[in-house]
């Protein structure tokens, strides 16, 4: 199946929305357990930001990311006693390290569009990536009520070979991504936000751990490598709904939809919700659902027929496969005093095909 | 519904009432960001979902690779 791994990388989060906020400086420390329910993969991760002003006109963001991650992933073996025949079983990982840092400029000019060029990059032992990207903001008019985004990035990754991957040598892949926006302050109390986004990758996408078992013409089994398509192309389009309810109560309605050439299809509906239950607490709940298609060369591991023909694509990765997702989460914010805040959480994470995973959260944020 | 549709729709919303800039307080409020107060939070989980799920997209541009094997 899959080497679970927490993307790091982070943006530096190009704020695409009318609704912007006053700016503050901050330092922010966020760490999170991850823990799979068949203790199959462990993942302990922390993060550092900053986000800093010069003056009213430039705006900085920079994050750094650490994981440790540990455990075993699904893979087929050969039957222990039965030649020919395989089975799934599990590869033991070493504990594997990433890191990876991001930044992110931002310039406004007179009219206070928003102009932000950022870079990320992250490595490990069998991964690595670079990316670059650009983001504008453009004001409708001079109340602010409506603007327009636009950004793109563009992403180059390596698989790196190791004794454990099915390739002995490195394989690269690129991706680029575009997103187009408009948001809408509806009233004084709520804003509407819509976009439309597409990818497009190529290269080596194939999984470079996982196998597949071929049927041969003659009846015997062939343990190869994963195969998947060469180029991927995906569009979709998301909504998004924010409603100050009352002071204290806030919602957050989100919504995607997403087709790729892979056939896969999807819906995600999110919902948060934010209740400062007194000056000092506030209490977020979060519940997201997903329905997922999927791809046309997916099999599942403990389907019929659960192996491939001698030629064309085919994966047993449960990522690419037909299932509904979802997770309940509470977060608590504590603000004792208006420049500090620590954050807590704990999420659920549930698939229909029998996949569970549980994390929490602790963070502080000192702004200044 | 078409992705077109999406957008048209808030362009529709044009005839929105016009909102004065002394009118946002309550648009100011960090609950009213899209990733919310800390927006950590959403990259993290953002994180579980593109290592688990086979969608990616709309969550914006950038935000560098993963192995996610």
């Amino acid at each position: 199946m899959h080497k679970p791994t927490l993307m790091l990388a982070l943006a530096g989060g190009m704020a695409l929305s009318a609704g912007a906020v006053n700016a503050e400086d901050k330092l922010s420390v966020q760490t999170m357990r991850y823990r799979e329910d068949d203790q199959r993969m462990d993942i302990d991760y922390i993060t550092f930001g900053l986000e800093k002003d010069f003056g009213t006109d430039y705006s900085l963001k920079l994050d750094y990311g650490y994981d440790a991650i540990s455990g075993a992933t699904p893979v087929w073996k050969p039957h222990p006693t039965q030649v020919g025949e395989f089975v799934e079983s599990r590869q033991t990982l070493a504990k594997e390290i990433r890191r990876a840092a991001s930044g992110a400029l931002t310039l406004r000019d007179k009219a206070r569009n928003e102009y932000t060029v950022g870079g990320a990059y992250s490595d490990e032992l069998d991964f690595k990536s670079a990316e670059i990207s650009a983001a504008v903001i453009f004001w409708h008019d001079e109340l602010h009520n409506r603007s327009y985004n636009a950004g793109i990035g563009v992403q180059d990754n390596t698989a790196i070979a190791t004794p454990f991957t099915n390739n002995a040598r490195d394989a690269d892949s690129r991706a680029y991504n575009v997103q187009l926006g408009v948001t809408e302050v509806l009233d004084a109390t709520s804003t509407l936000e819509a976009t439309l986004f597409g990818g497009r990758e190529s290269g080596y996408l194939s999984n470079h751990y996982l196998k597949i078992v071929r049927l041969q013409d003659d009846g015997s089994k062939l343990l190869v490598g994963d195969s998947r398509p060469d180029r991927r192309n995906s569009a979709g389009f998301t909504l998004r709904w924010i409603r100050a309810w009352q002071p204290t109560f806030t919602s957050n309605l989100w919504y995607r939809y997403y087709h790729d050439s892979w056939g896969i299809n999807a819906h995600t509906v999110e919902s948060k919700l934010y209740w400062d239950a007194t000056a000092w607490l506030r209490v977020n709940p979060v519940y997201r659902w997903q329905w997922q298609d999927r791809a046309n060369f997916y099999r599942a591991y403990n389907g019929q027929p659960n192996m491939f023909a001698t030629t064309g694509y085919g994966s047993n990765d449960a990522r690419l496969g037909r299932f509904t997702v979802q997770t309940a989460q509470l977060n608590l914010e504590f603000r004792p005093l208006k420049q500090h805040s620590i954050n807590v959480g704990y999420s659920h994470y549930w698939q229909s095909n029998g996949f569970a995973a549980d994390w929490i959260t602790a963070g502080y944020i000192w702004k200044f | 519904m078409k992705p077109g549709v999406a957008v048209l729709l808030v362009l529709g919303l044009s005839a929105c009432q016009s909102v004065m800039p002394w009118q946002k307080a309550a648009l100011a409020q960090d609950t009213m960001k899209p990733a919310g107060p800390v927006a950590a939070l959403s990259k993290l989980d953002l994180h579980v979902y593109t290592s688990k799920e086979a969608v990616k997209g709309g969550t914006g541009i950038g935000g560098g690779g993963c192995g996610c094997n």
